[in-house]
């Protein structure tokens, strides 16, 4: 982990120091280089998900086709997704990376603002010399000091309790808002009733989840999950509306293709189910019948 | 079916589990105090994490805490980081502490803290005393005991004199700086002086609480003060961040001059008989002429970075480093005393300038990992491990 987070709080201090001594742009800058830098490991997730999103009506012909022979039907599903170059880990190895990214991120936010002279010391180790003359980094972005968590004790004293309650719920519920938003635009339909059962749930929890972890860290891992989600929600837009313009899938099998057409799967603005009568109906065509081939 | 959907309930579980785990295990290991001690009539007081702890160091039963010991802060997230500062007659003790995740300080007298005291320590008085005074930020520099007053800054960039006797603000107003105070303020006859970490040392009257000087001037700037001044025959010595030894004058606040050593500094250098002993972050100690701050008399390598003023004690420059080593030098020639550096236990540092009780070197390295604090009773000639606290058969 330290292979991170001494780059990191290096390159917080470089922005720090570049954009005026504020702390909050410079983790504004930092978080979308991070977004652009692990593009790499996001996009290819994307397309995983996209590609399985679209395989939902084959699927859900093979599942017909094998009845309740479970064993074959896994056998045939991993052919297809072999068949269309689907990694099954390619949408948590990802997930684990960003993870370990944010954890990093979070560690060189903390270290670099120094909030005890333990941290202090920890940073006296990692930084550039050159770095030096900005410590110490003042924390101060309007009412929260971004290496705590809340709002900064100065002003809790001076208001009433409530007021306090309520501006300490700010950013928290901006990143359930935020969360909520780049996983609804990131989700992808799934044909599988309990994959998108799943999906609606993560859906709800995951935003509860980071809005928990905002309330209880720092303020500035706040501003790096808010912009964090919006650069992914923005990025799952562009990618949706061009995935709806242009499918992935390149007819490989001797299943039905998807063809734009058909259009199989629409924006996947909804994480709700997609097995209806529309969606399978296209399966019925024969191979090739309308199976120009995609991009 | 069941099945399926555990397994991704169990994933669930896993990505909401991972971040925690991952926090825990990232980074280095985690030193969860920087804890402070001093020493009187062979009673060693520590404060450390949110415990007060008085032990012997001294006779026969040295490394045992005294009956009635420790004593807990009041609440889990109030920590100690302060050495205590003891009154003359060994009966009162005052601390400061901190609160995790927070920046509010308080000061606590405590009372009855002598050895065979036949009551448990007690609080004599907590400020703020009452809940229009200042509260101040986390408190993680020494309490100064001088003349009946206390003095000490905090993490809100302010230094404070209270009036030791019943707590009560000395000060019609504070001073306050523009940046964090996590070091500890030191004293003269006419002033206190505080290094701020907004790249600057003040000058503090003693008796009105107003500012007298401010180093560097208008125009200046220097890199920040993070560790203790120490004051010695009218000079101040402050090291900075960036690595610039300073040595001002108490009375004026003007540079006498300057030295650049090869890392960054904390804590001010030692001074006997002219010579100044310190060390710097990127594992150098050096013996400096104190007038002039020119001539290098010797200068040592040592594994890790040095955070304290060394300790100077018949002849001999005692410092550790932040990766547990102490090491003994002679201070007239910089050779070394003992075969071969004291090494606490890995993981610990040793940032905390030792003390000498009789012949015995007592060391307070900080704590690693969440063990529990230690004290260790060294013999100073030779380095070897005399006693420790916790006794082994309970550590």
């Amino acid at each position: 982990m330290d292979i991170l987070i001494s780059p990191l709080v290096n390159m917080l201090l470089v922005f720090y120091g570049v954009l005026g001594n504020s702390f909050v742009l410079s983790i504004i800058v930092a978080t979308i280089l991070i977004r652009l830098v692990t593009l790499p490991l996001t996009l290819p997730q994307q397309r995983n998900s996209r590609k399985m999103a679209e395989l939902a009506p084959q699927l859900e012909e093979l599942k017909k086709k094998h009845g309740n022979d479970r064993n074959k039907y896994a056998q045939a599903q991993m052919e297809l997704y072999k068949e269309n170059k689907i990694n099954m880990f390619g949408g948590c190895l990802p997930l684990i990376l960003q993870l370990v990214v944010m954890i990093a991120f979070y560690q060189a936010l903390t270290g670099s603002l120094a909030t005890t002279p333990l941290q202090l010391q920890q940073l006296s180790h990692r930084v550039l010399p050159a770095l030096i003359p900005l410590i110490p980094i003042d924390p101060i972005f309007l009412i929260y000091d971004l290496g705590l968590p809340g709002i900064l004790p100065a002003i809790e004293q001076n208001i009433s309790p409530l007021v306090a309650q309520l501006l300490i719920f700010i950013l928290p519920v901006l990143v359930v808002a935020t969360t909520y938003l780049s996983q609804k635009l990131m989700a992808t339909p799934s044909a599988d009733p309990s994959q998108a059962s799943m999906t609606r749930q993560m859906n709800i929890v995951m935003p509860l989840m980071f809005g928990l972890f905002a309330l209880q860290f720092a303020s500035g891992l706040s501003i790096y999950f808010i912009v964090s989600n919006v650069v992914g929600a923005a990025q799952s837009w562009l990618m949706n509306r061009r995935w709806q313009q242009k499918p992935i899938l390149v007819p490989a099998t001797g299943l039905a293709p998807v063809s734009k057409a058909s259009k199989p799967i629409t924006a996947p603005t909804t994480d709700k189910a997609v097995v209806s009568s529309k969606t399978s109906k296209p399966l019925k065509s024969p191979a090739g019948d309308n199976g120009k081939k995609k991009d | 079916m069941i099945r399926f959907i555990a397994r991704r309930w169990l994933l669930l579980v896993f990505l909401v589990v991972l971040p925690f785990v991952l926090a825990a295990c990232g980074g280095p290991p985690p030193i969860t105090s920087w804890p402070g001690y001093a020493v009187r009539d062979n009673t060693a007081y520590l404060a450390s994490a949110n415990q007060l702890i008085a032990v012997n160091v001294g006779g026969d039963t040295a490394g045992n805490a005294l009956n009635g010991w420790p004593v807990e802060s009041s609440n889990a997230s109030i920590g100690f980081y302060t050495t205590p500062a003891l009154v003359p007659d060994g009966k009162t003790m005052y601390v400061g502490t901190e609160q995790m995740n927070g920046n509010s300080g308080q000061v606590l007298a405590y009372t009855n803290i002598e050895r065979g005291s036949e009551t448990r320590p007690s609080v004599k008085w907590t400020y703020p005393l009452t809940t229009t005074d200042y509260i101040p930020g986390n408190i993680y520099g020494a309490m100064v005991l001088d003349d009946g007053a206390l003095y000490f800054g905090d993490g809100k960039g302010v230094v404070f004199a209270l009036n030791a006797e019943d707590g009560r603000p000395l000060w019609p107003e504070p001073l306050r700086t523009t940046a964090r105070i996590w070091s500890s303020v030191v004293v003269d006859d006419q002033n206190v002086y505080a290094a701020s970490q907004d790249h600057s040392l003040y000058a503090v009257n003693k008796q009105s609480g107003k500012q007298v000087w401010q180093f560097p001037g208008e125009g200046t700037d220097i890199d920040a003060l993070v560790g203790s001044p120490t004051i010695y025959d009218g000079t101040v010595y402050v090291g900075s961040f960036g690595g610039t030894l300073y040595a001002v004058a108490a009375a004026s606040g003007q540079l006498k001059w300057s030295f650049k050593a090869g890392g960054g500094l904390w804590d001010g250098p030692a001074m006997v008989d002219g010579t100044l002993y310190f060390g710097d972050q990127a594992g150098n100690v050096y013996a400096l002429d104190a007038a002039t701050g020119q001539n290098t008399k010797w200068s040592a390598k040592v594994d890790g970075g040095v955070k304290m003023t060394p300790l100077v004690d018949e002849g001999v420059v005692y410092v550790g480093t932040d990766r547990n080593r102490l090491y003994a030098f002679k201070a007239d020639t910089g050779q070394s005393v003992w075969t071969e550096p004291y090494k606490a236990r890995d993981g610990e540092s040793l940032l905390v300038t030792p003390i000498v009780n009789n012949t015995t070197l007592i060391v307070l390295p900080n704590l690693a990992g969440g063990n529990p604090v230690r004290l260790i009773g060294l013999n100073k000639n030779t380095g070897q491990e005399l006693w420790v606290y916790p006794p082994r058969q309970q550590n």
